[in-house]
């Protein structure tokens, strides 16, 4: 028995089942010629007997309720998502990506034309401002300049308007409303008589163009500048933008050159 | 064993119900197992209330963790892992046993069952089970020497001649060689003769 290595191993595989066939015969033939083995085998068989023979215990009757009432008592458990669930997250989560990517550029395009609107310089579009050079020519320069001052401190334009003196000329740079010009417009007819000439150089479309009205009158001036308003049925709305400031559709450059004859 | 035992529900169904949420399906695989659960864990511990708790955890284990089973092993071993695993946890921790000092059982019952095991053992005709089964101070005897293996060797005799799992199975509970468990019981039992002959001299 001694010179068969790791018998006991052999023999409790024996007893238990777990040899092949072959196996199995071998050791019962050795099982017959060694009683040794015999023997061995007897001791094996009796000590697995013990064990196995051990009465069966119940677990108490009310396992399934101690098991329920023990996972009440648990926390909840968060949710472990399954793997398909995960990739379905997986996708959802980049399209979100996406989206928000999205939005946030939207986000920023509008933020940018909102904030251009506000900062950027205003243009004059041709289409809503008016840009102009009024030549006139006088005998009595004097006379007429101050008559040109009195109707910018009576029109409230004092504070757009940039006069300056070339020579013989006087020259007024005006930026104004429609409205603040029609009242400087108004105020100059008592003095429109005094010019011998009053010619008008409108800035036209496409640029560097002209159009060049001579013996202009104030009124057809004022009748330039003012466009064509849908009739409201409603009461005026009152601007409440100040007579001389610009408003911001209706920029008018008016630059007068007064010149006095020789 | 019990009517549980003979509850003859496919394993996987019940699995795949829990998996699904089921709930209703968690008491049929409870009332399938619990009883040779509980045995195992018992005859590991040799504490009723103990083995009680242990088999409890055992189920609320099985429930909490039902989507981690990918049936690679059977539902069967996969349990049975869980149950061998908390309760050898269990003997580690606890490292109290819960058996009786054989010596302090000296009465008349127990000389009674010493010596019919001492025939038994000396005995060179083949086992008579009923001659065990059939002796409770016997079986107290036997169940308190297997307390006294170590753990590895008293779980996989307990594993094999209690609960009847094949060599292979004993593997796949313990994560162990095919070999391992073969040594294992080997010396297990030839350790189980040793002591018990100690203790009938």
């Amino acid at each position: 028995m001694k010179e068969i290595p790791n018998i006991d191993e052999l023999l409790n595989s024996f007893i238990d089942g777990e040899l092949t066939q072959r196996h199995q015969t071998e050791v019962q033939r050795l099982i017959s010629h060694d009683p040794r083995v015999a023997q061995r085998v007897r001791e094996l068989q009796k000590t697995k007997m013990l064990v196995s023979s051990l009465p069966t215990a119940e677990a108490p009757a009310d396992m399934a309720e101690r098991v329920k009432a023990s996972l009440e008592k648990m926390p909840i458990p968060r949710e472990q998502p399954s793997r398909f669930d995960q990739r379905k997250g997986a996708r959802y989560l980049l399209v979100r990506k996406v989206l928000a990517a999205a939005a946030m550029i939207g986000l920023v395009a509008v933020l940018t034309v909102v904030v251009y609107t506000i900062v950027a310089p205003e243009k004059l579009s041709p289409a809503t401002g008016f840009k102009a050079r009024l030549e006139l020519k006088t005998s009595n320069l004097p006379a007429v300049d101050s008559a040109i001052n009195k109707a910018i401190e009576n029109s409230g334009l004092s504070g757009f308007v940039s006069p300056r003196r070339q020579g013989n000329k006087s020259v007024y740079a005006i930026t104004c409303s429609r409205d603040a010009l029609g009242l400087f417009l108004a105020d100059m007819q008592n003095v429109w008589r005094r010019f011998d000439s009053a010619t008008l150089f409108v800035d036209a479309k496409p640029p560097g163009k002209q159009v060049v009205v001579n013996d202009v009158k104030p009124e057809q001036i004022a009748n330039l500048i003012t466009p064509v308003k849908p009739k409201l049925t409603g009461p005026e709305k009152t601007s409440e933008t100040p007579p001389g400031q610009p408003e911001k559709t209706q920029k008018i450059h008016l630059t007068i050159v007064v010149a006095g004859s020789e | 064993m019990t009517g549980a035992q003979n509850i003859n529900i496919d394993d996987a169904v019940l699995v795949e119900q829990c998996r699904r949420g089921d709930s209703a399906a968690m008491e049929p695989l409870i009332l399938k197992y619990q009883d040779r659960i509980y045995n195992v864990i018992l005859k590991m511990c040799a504490n009723p209330d103990d083995a009680a708790e242990l088999t409890q955890e055992t189920f609320v284990k099985i429930i909490e963790n039902i989507d981690r089973f990918e049936g690679r092993s059977s539902f069967y071993t996969w349990a049975f892992r869980i149950a061998v695993n908390l309760t050898l946890n269990y003997c580690q921790r606890s490292a109290k046993h819960g058996y009786s000092s054989l010596d302090a059982d000296d009465n008349e019952h127990s000389r009674h069952a010493s010596a019919q095991l001492k025939e038994f053992l000396n005995d060179t005709s083949s086992p008579d089970p009923a001659a065990v089964a059939q002796s409770k101070e016997l079986c107290e005897i036997v169940a308190n020497t297997l307390m006294k293996l170590d753990d590895p060797q008293r779980t996989v005799i307990v594993l094999r001649d209690i609960e009847g799992m094949n060599y292979a199975q004993i593997a796949k509970v313990l994560d162990i060689e095919l070999g391992t468990v073969k040594s294992r019981l080997s010396r297990g039992r030839n350790n189980l003769r040793e002591i018990l002959g100690a203790i009938l001299k």
